[in-house]
Order: structure tokens, then C-alpha cells, then sequence
């Protein structure tokens, strides 16, 4: 039994010593990863000696690497307060095509060096231009696969993070196209539960629904943040008017099945003033108003507790108020 | 006191740490490494915090360790 305890006591002890203690993960070009313990780097030759999980001891080269890889190399040889590398590992992130890393450091180093403010400008226009470039690509590769919901989010970040440039106002006439007709088939999947009863009650619900998505819709294609903010206010009060149906409906008819079907519609419902919320949100996050844009995270939580994108907004806004870092 | 009894109980105190420790937080996935998180950031707490979530191979939120070794 003693020994029975002791192996115990050494799986445990094993387990705690397995947990990663500088263990780092690599990515090369050829597609290869590579796990181990990185034990120098030469500056000068830039290579980066690493001693495998396997016990082989390697060495690469910061162009064997990939982008990711190369990217996380510099980042870790960086003084955390010398703001002309920061600057430095930004550009890089950005070049690479990390753009949200490149948008932290670049906080980061305005942050050490405000004299740097207008550098960092002329390099997040840089930015901006790239990444306006490579969301459309994103988009058109979405539509020609068909996957309208990729494509709709693709175009809703060149709205809402990169408005001034160029694609920004084709991504808006780009929503014309499917974004209608996603949400009308989400009702109509609601439909196919409904019986004949409920659907003509519903009728006016889903009228409003339509007016619902249509002033989200140009809410994301307004220029300028009132006319927006208008919109988008008139959505939630529409959604609101059709959540009160429902409500009513659900007094009207109590069996199951019928409650089901109510509850289908609440949820498409429920969807679109989330949806709407979390549009507010972005554009208090844009005019650093985090207090703003929190409170709209919340709204679109108080309706929907478990949604991601909700609480992956807030997560990110929580954090970006505390540290004070740049949000675009 | 009864080792015999002493070891499930271990067993199962270990068991329970990880899900004891979950916090609301850890519902939000690791996305590193997807084209969309590349332009919005990824929300999960490790990568927030500036630190590398070791179960995503994709992330470089954070620093490696590089010992300082002589420079060349
Ligand atoms: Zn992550
Ligand atoms: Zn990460």
C-alpha cells in the first residue's frame, strides 16, 4: 500500500512538472511543428537554438519560420519598455498580417513614447490600407464558397473598424445582397414549426421583424454615428414590439407544442436585437466610450446570457479599459 | 486514518481542480490563429492578459523564454 501511495504521489508530481515550464511551440514554413525549450538565440546569425520535447537539440533560422512563429520570436526579444522596438514588433505584426497584435503594440508605444504619436499614425494608416485590402478579399473568397454569414462578418468589420477607407462604403452596398434574405430565412425556419393559428397571429410580429432587420441594415450602412445610432434605436424598439407579441401570444396559447413555437420565433427575434446591441456597442468601442459600449454588451447579455460573440465583446472591452490599450 | 480510503479521495480532489477552478470567463474559446481573430483579437482571458494560452499552438499572445545566453 505504501508503494501504491508513493506511485501516486510520482504521477502527480509528474503531472505538475509536465505543465509547460518555457515549453514553446513553433511553426516553420515547411509546415513542421516544433516543440521544446528554446535555450539562446544569436542576434547575429539570427537563429534560435531549441532543445525538442523529444531531447534532440535544434537550431532555426527566424526565416525558417513562419509569420506567426517570426512574429512571436520578436516579440519575446523585445524590452517590454523600450518603445522603438515596440514600434519596431508592430510594424512586423502588421506586416505579417496580425493585425490586432499590431494595433496593441502600437498603443503600447505611443503609450511609452508619446512623441512617437505621429509615427504611429503614419503606420496605422499603413495598416488601415492593408487591412481594408485583405477583409474584401475575405469577404469575395466567402461569397464565391457561398458562406454568406462569412462573408456578412467580413464586411461588417471594414464598416465598423476601418469606415474611412474606400472599401468601407463598398462593403455597405455589399449588404444589400444576402443580408435581408439570411435573416427572412431564419423566420421562415421558425415558420416551418408554427401551426396555421399561430402563423396569422404572428403575421404583424414578422412584419415589424422585417422592418427590424431592414433598419440594422442601414444602420451599418449610415455614414456618421447619429444617424446610425437612430437606426439602430429604431431596431430595438421594433424587436421590443415583437418580443410584447409574442408575449402575448405565449398568454394566448398555452399547450407545448404551440409554446415551442413561440419560443422558435423569440429566439430569431432575439438574434437580431443582440445582433443590434452589439453594432451600438462597436461604435462606442470606436470613440474609446468603453463605458458606452459596455452597457450595450450587457443590454445584448440581459437577452441572451450564454451568447459568444456578447461575451467575447465584453471580455475585450473589459480588458481594453483597464489597460487602456487602442481598440479599432 | 484508513489509506485505503486516503487515495479516491486524492483521486477525486484532483479530478475536481480543474472544474473547480473554472471561472464564467473560461467559457470564451481560444481563437488564435483564425483570419477573423487576427483583425479583432481573441477574447480568451490568457490572451487578453498578454500570455500564451499553451493549449492553443496557434497563439503567440505571449513571449517565449529565451534564456540570456552569451550574444554572438
Ligand atoms: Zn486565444
Ligand atoms: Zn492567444
Amino acid at each position: 500500500m505504501r508503494s501504491t501511495l508513493r506511485s501516486a504521489a510520482f504521477v502527480v508530481a509528474l503531472a505538475l512538472l509536465a505543465l509547460p515550464a518555457g515549453a514553446a511551440t513553433l511553426k516553420l514554413k515547411n509546415g513542421t511543428t516544433v516543440t521544446g525549450k528554446v535555450s539562446r538565440y544569436d542576434a547575429t546569425a539570427k537563429t534560435l537554438y531549441v532543445t525538442t520535447d523529444a531531447g534532440k537539440d535544434e537550431q532555426y533560422r527566424i526565416d525558417q519560420l513562419d509569420a506567426r512563429s517570426s512574429y512571436l520570436v520578436n516579440a519575446s526579444l523585445v524590452p517590454p519598455d523600450d518603445a522603438g522596438k515596440q514600434l519596431q514588433v508592430a510594424n512586423f505584426a502588421r506586416d505579417a498580417g496580425l493585425y490586432s497584435h499590431a494595433v496593441r503594440r502600437y498603443g503600447i508605444a505611443a503609450k511609452l513614447d508619446p512623441t512617437l504619436k505621429a509615427t504611429v499614425d503614419t503606420e496605422m494608416t499603413k495598416l488601415k490600407r492593408m487591412a481594408a485590402e485583405e477583409c474584401m478579399k475575405n469577404a469575395r473568397a466567402a461569397v464565391a464558397k457561398g458562406d454568406f454569414a462569412d462573408a456578412e462578418k467580413w464586411l461588417t468589420v471594414l464598416i465598423e473598424k476601418l469606415p474611412d477607407e474606400p472599401e468601407a462604403k463598398e462593403a455597405a452596398a455589399a449588404l444589400e445582397n444576402h443580408y435581408a434574405k439570411t435573416r427572412s430565412e431564419k423566420m421562415a425556419a421558425a415558420d416551418k414549426k408554427a401551426s396555421d393559428a399561430l402563423k396569422r397571429d404572428i403575421e404583424k410580429g414578422k412584419k415589424q421583424y422585417a422592418e427590424m432587420v431592414d433598419k440594422t441594415k442601414k444602420g451599418l450602412q449610415a455614414r456618421g454615428d447619429s444617424l446610425a445610432k437612430g437606426l439602430f434605436n429604431g431596431a430595438l424598439t421594433d424587436g421590443k414590439a415583437v418580443m410584447g407579441l409574442i408575449d402575448d401570444l405565449e398568454k394566448k396559447y398555452d399547450d407545448p407544442q404551440t409554446r415551442e413555437s413561440t419560443a422558435s420565433y423569440r429566439t430569431v427575434v432575439i438574434g437580431q436585437m443582440v445582433e443590434v446591441h452589439l453594432h451600438m456597442a462597436s461604435l462606442e468601442t470606436v470613440k474609446s466610450d468603453y463605458r458606452g459600449a459596455l452597457k450595450e454588451v450587457n443590454a445584448a447579455l440581459a437577452l441572451d446570457p450564454k451568447n459568444a460573440s456578447a461575451l467575447a465583446a465584453r471580455a475585450r472591452i473589459e480588458e481594453a479599459s483597464s489597460q487602456g490599450w487602442w481598440r479599432w | 486514518m484508513n489509506i485505503k480510503l486516503l487515495l479516491p479521495l486524492v483521486t477525486a480532489l484532483l479530478l475536481a481542480l480543474p472544474s473547480a477552478c473554472k471561472s464564467p470567463s473560461d467559457d470564451i474559446p481560444c481563437t488564435c490563429g483564425t483570419a477573423m481573430t487576427d483583425f479583432e483579437g481573441c477574447a480568451h482571458p490568457l490572451c487578453l492578459a498578454g500570455k500564451t494560452n499553451p493549449d492553443n499552438p496557434n497563439c503567440v499572445c505571449g513571449k517565449l523564454e529565451i534564456p540570456q545566453g552569451k550574444k554572438n
